[in-house]
């Protein structure tokens, strides 16, 4: 019965948004934040430590697609990118062709997402 | 609204197995409750099986169009279903109404859980239900959109999620639980009502209630906490294995018929199903071998063609297909896997006594065990010996991330066979 209790505290006055981030964290920012700053139909490139977050953005934003470059190998490819949307989780990217669309900072976490444009 | 819609498709589903099986008098010495138990699955195999037919010959997946087939089906052979009898009153004894309404207290905790916050396990998300909600978002199933998800598991489990989404207009990846909480359910009907045609419904209250609380199955009915298609998996595995047996005793063609259908569903719910179901298949071939019953074998072209059908499909679409690499034997990772096995077997926290008791029953009972006992074993230990043989040999497989998952699908099974050997064995006092 406490067991119970504690489930429903803890969840069941949760919005359906705050039980996301509950489970996911701020990779469920992450994700929304791609969503919200891009166009329908379009292809975003997701540099990441590991593929979390693209797993996470391939469900959650689809029909966009996704596509994973882990951070060890985007300094080699950042040249000859050609997606029209970059993002990155947890760290900025410095790259020639692209222009910073938005970022953001999770206020629990303190970690951040940013989204480049091809110019 | 979504959850009385997504509780009504789930009806209707078991409506169109009751349907279908009643209609072809598949099953004609089962009880109704069996039938209903077995008719969710088939429900859903079928189901399944409209929306991948639809989307091959280009249909529109409307609504009115998927039902409109079964409201035909069903005003045209309403009267041959509905000569059913009513159930005769049970009088039960106080420690069977105890169980009974400890077993309604894990069904409701069950949808409790599975409705207290959306889909969180990322096998589920990242692949099962991201095919359910891009098959609903482009209203069909594209080839270039499974090569993107990856088609390494068959489709009818992705299909009964988008159909629960074509049902409530929209993506619900919290509702959609409640269709494992439905397997639970089914699973535990068919589980109680084949016990109950040998030994009596008190008995099988008993049994069904050690099933029941099986924290594993409470756990993947409704927060499931491991893969999505798992507890489905033992629901098929283990109607199959009824069917099976039924079969055996009445080598009745209409039964092989359905049982045929219900290894094709099986062997598309995930490729350990494929596994299982060729041990059926063996089992069948060797028993109309026996029998000399030869003109049943073309029955067995409706668990075959399924399958066919799903590789033609992926080879045609040059479908990505799952390349694994091999080990080499090794003792030290021979050693690793049956420690973790056998880790496993006596978890109790996951398993409570079950799977302590079955391997302690049978040992004890090794020498003289009888003949339904003796199918059953040879089901659950070909597929354990196939397991171990994955762990041990193929890349990427070990028994700490996944053998809980794969004691899942034979715990019926192994429940089954511990409540007939109790009783064989005259353990217990005879029930009535």
């Amino acid at each position: 019965m406490v067991f119970i209790h504690s489930e429903i505290t803890n969840w069941y006055f949760l919005t359906d948004s705050q039980k996301r981030y509950k489970i996911f964290g701020d990779l469920y920012t992450f994700v929304t934040f791609i969503d919200q700053h891009t166009p329908p139909e379009t292809t975003v490139l997701i540099v990441a430590e590991n593929g979390f977050p693209y797993l996470l953005a391939r469900y959650y934003i689809y029909p966009k697609k996704v596509v994973f470059l882990p951070k060890n190998e985007y300094i080699s490819e950042s040249k000859q990118l050609s997606y029209d949307y970059v993002a990155s989780y947890s760290f900025p990217l410095d790259l020639s062709q692209y222009g910073l669309v938005s970022s953001f900072t999770d206020k629990n976490t303190s970690k951040s997402g940013y989204l480049y444009k091809k110019r | 609204m979504n959850i009385f819609l997504t509780f009504l498709t789930i009806a209707f589903f078991t409506w169109i197995g009751f349907f279908v099986i009643k209609a072809g008098n598949l099953l004609p010495k089962k009880s109704n409750l069996f039938i209903v138990s077995i008719g969710y699955g088939l429900g859903v195999g079928v189901v399944s099986t409209q929306l991948f037919i639809y989307a091959r010959l280009g249909l529109s997946w409307n609504v009115l169009f998927l039902i409109f087939p079964w409201i035909i089906v069903i005003a045209f052979f309403y009267k041959k279903v509905f000569h059913l009898s009513i159930p005769k009153k049970i009088k039960l004894d106080k420690i069977s109404q105890i169980l009974l309404f400890c077993m309604l207290l894990v069904f409701s905790y069950t949808i409790f859980e599975a409705l207290l916050r959306p889909v969180g396990v990322w096998d589920a998300w990242a692949s099962w239900l991201l095919k359910s909600k891009a098959f609903f978002i482009d209203g069909t199933i594209r080839p270039d959109t499974l090569n993107y998800i990856g088609a390494e598991y068959p489709l009818i489990i992705s299909l009964l999620g988008t159909s629960i989404y074509l049902i409530v207009g929209h993506v619900n990846d919290t509702v959609v639980l409640l269709t494992s909480f439905a397997f639970f359910l089914f699973l535990s009907l068919a589980f109680f009502s084949s016990i109950q045609e040998i030994y009596g419904t008190k008995y099988a209250i008993i049994t069904t209630f050690f099933l029941v609380t099986i924290q594993n199955f409470v756990r993947h009915g409704g927060r499931m906490e491991a893969g999505i298609a798992d507890l489905p998996l033992a629901y098929f595995i283990f109607v199959s294995a009824m069917l099976l047996l039924d079969y055996y005793k009445t080598t009745n063609k209409k039964i092989l018929f359905l049982l045929s259908i219900f290894l094709g569903i099986t062997a598309l719910i995930k490729v350990e199903g494929l596994f299982i179901t060729s041990i059926l298949g063996v089992l069948i071939l060797y028993f109309i071998y026996k029998q000399k019953a030869y003109t049943h074998i073309w029955v067995l072209f409706f668990w075959i063609l399924p399958i066919l059908d799903w590789n033609v499909y992926k080879k045609i679409h040059n479908l990505s297909l799952v390349v694994e690499r091999v080990y080499l034997f090794s003792l030290e990772r021979t050693f690793f896997t049956f420690y973790r096995m056998i880790q496993e077997i006596i978890n109790i926290r996951t398993w409570n006594m079950l799977w302590i008791i079955y391997f302690a029953t049978l040992m004890f009972w090794a020498k003289n065990l009888p003949n339904v006992v003796r199918i059953l074993t040879i089901i659950i230990f070909s597929q354990l010996l196939i397991y171990t043989l994955i762990y041990l040999f193929v890349f990427g497989y070990d028994p700490e991330s996944s053998f809980e998952r794969l004691l899942l699908h034979l715990a019926p099974l192994a429940m089954y066979t511990i409540s007939i050997l109790f009783m064989e064995k005259k353990i217990l006092p005879k029930f009535t």
